[in-house]
């Protein structure tokens, strides 16, 4: 019997031994890092570089970092983040798209850092492709720090990739990182990256030297504007660009690759590669659905009405000769639906702007059937009206540079239009800009004149000229407001002229009791200083005024 | 020769060496049949009461037992699955008796016998801790789920409701959680064969028992997979004469517990002019009384359709339009059968739950059939199950929340009775009726399992078998959004998802085990196991919008204008496993299990793939001991009447593990990502998952210490059993500073341990003809703590991991209450006013920031304690249970009172005591329409989930069998059962159970539900 069960057990061994199996694993439907080494893979890297972009630019937080809590605008009904505009205790360092912009430009930063780490090893390709997406690879590089930089101020220098656990992290001086990334990685990008380049999307020699003017003009040291003043002369006389001749056109749905755009973050209609879509068009609406003969339709959008005007914005314009108030702003709505009680019908104007105060509305308005919303005589204090109502949190004018009746369906949150971060309109006011930080008011009026000159109303060309008397760094802000409104530019345009604080307590009442000096920089996201742990004991910081 | 001197030596040592003096002895020759068939049966345990001696029968069923002293003897005959025969002869001096046994088989439960990994084991010989539950209580509980209906009766085992959708599943967490990342669910083990997927496709009407493996000795035969405890299932089995059939059904309706409390039409128009108030938008004078308003204000406040309703006095509650009375059935009918080689059963079950939400249902068809079949010494036999699933989910959970978050005001119906599609005029409030008819999620399941198995016996205790396991799973979800549908808004639009998926597993195990009797005294058996289980899974998506018609749901989605995406996954993983077990029984007092089980998984680094997981356990059986004799009742030796029956010390220490992460988590992992240049797609890939080359098993060290007795004639039995377990090499997924580029990277780092006490006490508090009662009592309580974490003894605040405190914690402010206008000097100092929430700043420093977070009470997932209590009443023909579980002092993280206590005064309110000037509530804060959620608006929504659950009550009557044989039965019995009809908590959300995976919002109402049912045999 021993003999039998000695048997078993080595036929069972036996057994065993024969399906013992190979426990190593393949995977098969992911990709590991090894794809990086080959040449599909690098292509593969360099692409998801770019597709960061789509996660800040032309998204909510875009809107609400860029644009909410300036003297342009202030909140409108809805949203979540109304403490951008108001600057309360809510605006911490816990709040979402203080951590997402964060959290996004490292990823982004560590996905770049791997391509140009491993780029000079690729087999099979050229020098010249090789040196094209270096070049690419640094200019992406260095627009994610600047933003970082100017978001947040002293942030993590990061330039390898990041191949092992890492849990410390330090904050490296706002100078040491243009030092050693964002202005090396632009005069790398400037040198090889080329005068046109293969496709819109990527960067051209063109957008390295305006990102380089904004750099030096926001780092403002010594020298730095008139490096600033020679990269933008550099893009205005490239002959690359030219400004589009008439205002409006510059965002007729048609026209998003114009003449003037330097550098655009790309969208499509094909959701599989559009990701969120340009969603800027949902934010400065006002809200015209609901109203008397009103329907949500394509072509008037889908209102969030996240932002409004402000007093400032809407009495920016000389209306009689400038031509971007009007263009830039709906002021008429018709209806989409039948109205019989009010003797609406399809087509009749259902809604309209009137641009006068409620005071001086013209007799004729009086007793329309249709709505008419009017400015109030107290901006921050609007009342209804016998007509309908003054601008209040849901009625204003509405912002047209980014209407996107295009979108697959009215509900789409997706638009489809690229959206332009360069063009060069803004290179000539960075050139003035820098002029008047120079002291040579004088010679910005050519640069001002040229944009003011093409905005005019036909016939009216001369009289949107000024004068050297004219110019001083509020007049190129307002100039920039009147030309740049809504583009997503202006609360960092504010930040680096140091304006911030100072016109947000003058033009926007609802930020103007709560906004301090501190607030010229964002704070850290709370999970980023939770999770540091330094060896030597160092935390990483909150900027001040956060805690 | 030395090898038996030392035995001797030993049972020397451990007993009062019985036989050491000389007699005149003689022989008890015979053989063992089974009654039914007559067929020999070998392995059985013949021994000689009084005595040590002790032997086994060969194939041929005969046994011999020599050195028999002379006179009387009771000679046992006993075989696992078969009643146990005591008989008495005469030996003479050198004679020769014979003794012919002839064993019935019986039902397992009967039998004292308990499964246990791999084999079944008398209960008096386990050595682990096992809670065993049998098929009475299992069938005690209307439900779809096997595990849920184990719920409060085994002790150390919380099971969860994951909500109260038809056909959610459970959390089951097996002496608390040991992993912070890693699977915590136990391993489902059905017939021998460990489960790839969930236990949700058995029924409980097949199943015989369940049994749960505790500590480290009963699981760590499972090795690598053991470590969150096993639990194993046992089907029915056919018995071995005639044919029986049995129908089991019930019938029953079911409605919600309650209605959540939210604010009415006048109290939301009163909320939202105290918020606009608050913002400085509702234009009335100065000193408004904001429960009546003035006109003008409210002319410019309301929206038309708010206005009208305030005039008329009107209020909708949109509860009320989700729900409806639901309805459960369940029939199973069983027919099995057999005879002396073969034995069958066949059954076939219906399930099916209309959900107490419009739109939810369940349904559950399945059939399961087994056979087995002896030739010779070979025994055959296959078991399987084929069910299929129909789940509906309706709009999900998420229709309570586009419910509980409308606006009162609103008008649900036109005139015409047809649904107002935008009640109110906000972009995102959709009348709910409308979702509920334009939304579909349908999940559609079928499973296949069996098991194939050849038994040889190849000697006298010695067997081999051979265990194929195959476990098939195909899925297939739906789900669609119309263009009537809250998601796309009658915008035209209509939108599907279709995602079909399969998954192939299988295990195979080889194993030999040795059952052998030595000298009398020595019981030693012996299991040597090789396994290997493998899963492979795939599927694929496609989701697409602009469908060109409606009615095909997904079906067609080719026709669809718009492709959003498409994907395709497949990932597989494998386990090999060989395994050693010993069991030694010195005259059954000394029990003694040794197990090593050598486990290699293909998910771990290589290098780390293979370990062993050792175990050890000991148990000491007192009430055999002769000094015990004065203690021990009726079962001991000597058959004196003492208190105990049974008294057994148990101990136990062993290693097991978790291996529960997805495959490939080794290598480091792109994610795809989008962009485009042009228009021209620009597909790339970023980096995801930092590899990780040297991920390891997660190692569980337990030790248990138990206790089993029972006394004055099995009228008090019970079980106490303290353990710890010390949980290393966690598998973590540690957060990172982002500033890496990875949020998070999986480690194996730090320790976790649990310590608890569980206990359990069966009574029989009375014992008349005509009159029995029972009370079965479970207790137990965990505790749980962090012992280390990256090396050094360091919190890690970023993923609120904190040392000597549990794994789960929550980590936030502390609600003080509400800043008041005599604060508003203190509350300014905070950048806060009064009306906002006050929250403590534990470090006093005149401003809150992180580091004022503190951890609050208990976490859900750590209750101080669980219990239960169960009485069943027998009074002639009809019996009534009554049971009773708590689940006591913990905290629930309530998203949902966060979500609905906003005081936005743009969706649904609940309906709070919100401070305003006039009222200084200290409850909640001011409404306010310029903040969508309060500051520190968290630190409101932990909530105590402590509650009490009467689970079921179920009257039951036997009808006597003279009518039932007039109706050609067997036996019938008609009940009706109350289940979950009470619940005794402070939480005012829907269950505390409703929402316990942490999902967002409200979760799906509980319900209770009232059946009357019948089980008959023929």
């Amino acid at each position: 019997m021993i003999r039998r069960m000695l048997a078993t057990v080595s036929a069972l061994a036996l057994l065993a031994g024969v399906l013992a199996c190979d426990l190593s694993e393949e995977v098969v439907s992911g990709v590991t890092p090894e794809f990086y080494e080959r040449r599909e893979g690098l292509d593969g890297a360099v692409n998801a570089a770019y597709s960061f972009l789509q996660r800040f630019y032309a998204q909510e937080i875009q809107m609400t970092m860029t644009e909410l809590g300036t003297d342009l605008w202030v909140k409108g009904a809805d949203g979540s983040f109304k403490h951008f505009n108001d600057y309360t205790a809510t605006l911490n360092a816990t709040t979402g798209p203080v951590e997402q912009l964060w959290n996004d430009s490292y990823e982004a930063i560590n996905t770049i850092n791997t391509v140009l780490g491993r780029l000079p090893d690729i087999e099979g390709i050229s020098e010249e492709l090789r040196t094209e997406r270096t070049a690419e690879m640094m200019f992406l590089r260095a627009f994610f720090y600047f933003n970082l930089v100017r978001t947040y101020g002293d942030v993590h220098l990061t330039l390898e990739e990041t191949t092992s656990i890492e849990t410390e992290a330090q904050r490296t001086p706002v100078a040491d990182i243009y030092q050693q990334a964002i202005l090396p990685d632009l005069e790398f990008a400037e040198a090889n990256l080329p005068a046109v380049p293969s496709a819109a999307g990527r960067p051209s020699r063109g957008a390295a030297q305006h990102l380089l003017a904004l750099v030096y003009l926001t780092r403002n040291e010594s020298g730095d504007p008139e490096r600033a003043l020679d990269r933008a002369d550099a893009v205005i006389n490239s002959g690359n660009y030219q400004l589009v001749d008439r205002w409006a056109d510059l965002f007729a749905i048609e026209n998003e690759r114009n003449s003037e755009v330097i550098f655009s973050i790309q969208f499509t209609n094909d959701p599989l590669t559009t990701g969120n879509g340009n969603r800027f068009h949902l934010y400065f609406l006002m809200e015209y659905d609901v109203l008397p003969g009103m329907s949500r339709v394509l072509q008037y959008g889908r209102p969030w009405k996240r932002l409004r005007p402000t007093e400032k914005l809407i009495y920016l314009f000389d209306r009689a000769i400038d031509s971007r108030y009007e263009d830039g702003f709906q002021f008429l709505w018709l209806a989409t639906v039948d109205d019989p009680e009010r003797g609406i019908s399809v087509g009749d104007t259902a809604i309209f702007i009137p641009s006068v105060r409620t005071s001086e509305l013209p007799a004729e308005f009086h007793g329309k059937n249709y709505r008419i919303i009017t400015e109030p005589d107290d901006f921050w204090n609007p009342q209804p009206t016998p007509f309908g109502s003054e601008y209040d949190f849901r009625s204003f004018p509405a912002l047209t540079k980014h209407q996107d009746p295009t979108r697959l369906s009215i509900n789409d949150e997706r638009g489809q239009r690229d959206f332009v971060v360069m063009r060069l309109a803004e290179t000539y006011l960075l050139a003035a800009e820098a002029l008047v930080r120079m002291g040579r008011n004088d010679e910005a009026v050519p640069y001002l004149n040229a944009i003011r000159e093409r905005a005019a109303y036909p016939g009216s060309e001369m009289a949107m000229h000024i004068s050297a008397a004219d110019v001083d760094l509020d007049f190129v802000l307002d100039e920039r407001g009147r030309e740049l409104f809504g583009e997503g530019h202006r609360w960092f345009t504010l930040q680096r002229t140091g304006k911030l604080v100072e016109w947000v307590r003058m033009f926007n009442r609802e930020g103007a009791p709560n906004i301090q000096d501190h607030h010229m920089l964002r704070p850290i996201p709370q999970t980023q200083i939770d999770r540091t742990k330094n060896g030597d004991g160092t935390a990483f910081s909150q900027n001040p005024g956060y805690n | 020769m030395i090898r038996r001197s030392l035995l001797c030596l030993v049972c020397g040592m451990l007993a009062a060496a019985p036989g050491a003096v000389a007699q005149t002895t003689g022989r008890v020759v015979g053989t063992v049949v089974e009654a039914e068939s007559g067929r020999p049966l070998s392995g059985t345990t013949v021994d000689v009461a009084g005595t040590s001696l002790r032997t086994m029968t060969n194939s041929d069923g005969r046994f011999v037992l020599a050195d028999v002293p002379a006179g009387e003897q009771t000679v046992r005959a006993e075989l696992l699955g078969y009643g146990t025969v005591t008989r008495t002869v005469e030996v003479t001096t050198n004679g020769a008796a014979t003794l012919e046994f002839e064993l019935e088989s019986s039902a397992i439960e009967l039998q004292g016998l308990v499964v246990v990994g791999y084999g079944i084991q008398r209960a008096q010989d386990v050595t682990g801790s096992v809670a065993s539950v049998r098929s009475e209580d299992i069938r005690q509980v209307a439900t779809s789920n096997s595990i849920e209906a184990i719920k409060g009766k085994a002790a150390g085992v919380d099971i969860i409701s994951n909500g109260f959708r038809p056909g959610d599943g459970v959390r089951v967490r097996v002496r608390g959680t040991r992993s912070m990342t890693a699977d915590n669910e136990p391993l489902y083990v059905v017939d021998g064969i460990p489960l790839a997927g969930g236990i949700a496709d058995f029924n409980t009407t097949e199943i015989q028992s369940i049994e749960v493996l505790k500590d480290a000795s009963a699981t760590a035969i499972y090795g690598s997979r053991g470590a969150n405890g096993v639990v194993l299932i046992t089907t029915n089995r056919g018995p071995a004469t005639g044919t029986q059939i049995t129908y089991d059904t019930y019938i029953g309706t079911q409605d919600t517990r309650r209605a959540i409390d939210m604010m009415t039409g006048p109290e939301f128009a009163v909320y939202k002019r105290e918020a606009f108030r608050t913002a400085g938008k509702y234009k009335c004078p100065e000193g408004t009384d904001t429960s009546v308003g003035c006109a003008e204000g409210d002319a410019d406040l309301f929206t038309e359709a708010e206005f009208a309703a305030i005039q008329a006095g009107a209020s909708t509650n949109w509860q009320d339009y989700l729900k409806r009375t639901g309805a459960q059935q369940n029939h199973a009918i069983n027919v099995s059968g057999g005879n002396e080689n073969t034995r069958f059963t066949v059954s076939g079950n219906f399930f099916d739950q209309t959900g107490v939400t419009k739109g939810m249902d369940y349904r559950r068809m399945s059939g399961s059939a087994s056979i087995d079949h002896r030739i010779g010494r070979l025994n055959l036999g296959l078991s399987s199950t084929v069910a299929y699933n129909v789940l509906n989910e309706g709009a999900g959970n998420d229709i309570w929340d586009q419910a509980l978050r409308h606006n009162p005001l609103g008008n649900p119906m036109f005139e015409d009775g047809t649904p107002n599609p935008q009640p109110v005029p906000d972009g995102l409030l959709w009348n709910p009726i409308l979702t509920l008819d334009n939304a579909i999620n349908e999940q559609t399941r079928t499973r296949v399992f069996g098991s194939i198995w050849a038994e040889l016996d190849l000697a006298p205790g010695i067997t081999f078998r051979s265990n194929f396991g195959p476990d098939v799973t195909y899925r297939r979800n739906g789900t669609f959004a119309g263009s009537n549908s809250g998601t796309h808004r009658a915008s035209g639009n209509a939108s599907a998802t279709v995602h079909r998926d399969q998954r192939l597993a299988y295990t195979l195990s080889n194993f030999l085990t040795i059952d052998r009797v030595i000298g009398g005294d020595h019981r030693v058996n012996t299991t040597l196991l090789y396994e290997l289980q493998h899963a492979d899974s795939s599927g694929n998506d496609i989701s697409v919008s602009q469908l060109p018609y409606e009615h095909q749901r997904w079906e067609n989605v080719g026709t669809a204008g718009l492709i959003n995406s498409v994907d395709s996954g497949f990932q597989e993983w494998l386990l090999q496993s060989f395994m050693g077990r010993v069991h030694y029984g010195f005259r059954d007092r000394y029990l003694l299990t040794l197990t090593g089980r050598l486990d290699g998984s293909s998910r771990l680094a290589e290098g780390n793939k293979y370990d062993f997981f050792p175990s050890i356990a000991f148990a000491w059986r007192l009430s055999d001991e002769p000094f015990m004799a004065w203690l021990a009742g009726s079962g001991g030796p000597d058959g004196g009447g003492g208190i105990f029956d049974e008294l057994k010390l148990r101990a136990s220490y062993g290693v097991t593990a978790n291996t529960a992460i997805a495959p490939y988590r080794t290598q480091g992992s792109l994610a795809r990502t989008t962009y485009s240049f042009e228009g021209n797609g620009a597909f790339g890939y970023r980096p995801d998952q930092l590899a990780n080359s040297e991920l390891a098993w997660e190692k569980t060290r337990a030790l248990d210490v138990g206790l089993d007795f029972s006394m004055v004639g099995g009228r008090i039995s019970g079980t106490a059993d303290f353990y710890i377990q010390n949980t290393s090499d966690l598998l973590l997924n540690r957060q990172l500073p982002i500033t890496s580029g990875y949020s998070s990277v999986l480690e194996n780092i730090g320790e976790t341990q649990n310590k608890g006490i569980e206990l359990s006490l069966s009574t029989v508090n009375i014992d008349r003809p005509g009159f029995r009662w029972r009370t079965d009592i479970n207790w137990s309580l965990n505790r749980n703590k962090i012992v280390s974490l990256f090396g050094e003894k360091d919190d890690d605040v970023g993923n609120a991991w904190f040392i000597d405190e549990p794994i789960n914690v929550y980590y936030d402010y502390e609600f003080l209450g509400i800043w008041q206008a005599n604060e508003a000097d203190e509350a300014t100092g905070y950048g806060q006013k009064p009306g906002d929430i006050k929250v403590r700043d534990t470090n006093s420093d005149g401003q809150i920031t992180g580091d004022d977070r503190v951890i609050l009470g208990r976490h859900e997932r750590h209750p101080a304690w669980t219990g239960s209590l169960n009485n069943r009443f027998q009074v002639g023909a009809f019996d009534l249970s009554v049971l009773v579980m708590a689940r006591w002092g913990y905290l629930l993280d309530s998203a949902f009172h966060d979500q609905y206590n906003t005081l936005f005064a743009r969706y649904g309110n609940i309906n709070t005591n919100y401070w305003t000037p006039e009222n200084p509530s200290n409850a909640d804060p001011r409404p306010n329409a310029d903040q969508e959620r309060p500051l520190y608006n968290d630190s409101r929504q932990y909530k105590d989930g402590s509650h009490v659950r009467v689970r079921t009550i179920s009257l039951g009557y036997r009808v006597p069998e003279s009518i039932v044989r007039r109706i050609g039965g067997e036996s019938l019995r008609l009940y009706a059962t109350a289940q979950d009809p009470f619940l005794i908590t402070s939480y005012d959300g829907f269950d505390p159970e409703s929402n316990n995976a942490g999902g967002t919002g409200a979760g799906s109402p509980s319900y209770r539900t009232l059946l009357v049912g019948a089980t008959i045999s023929f």
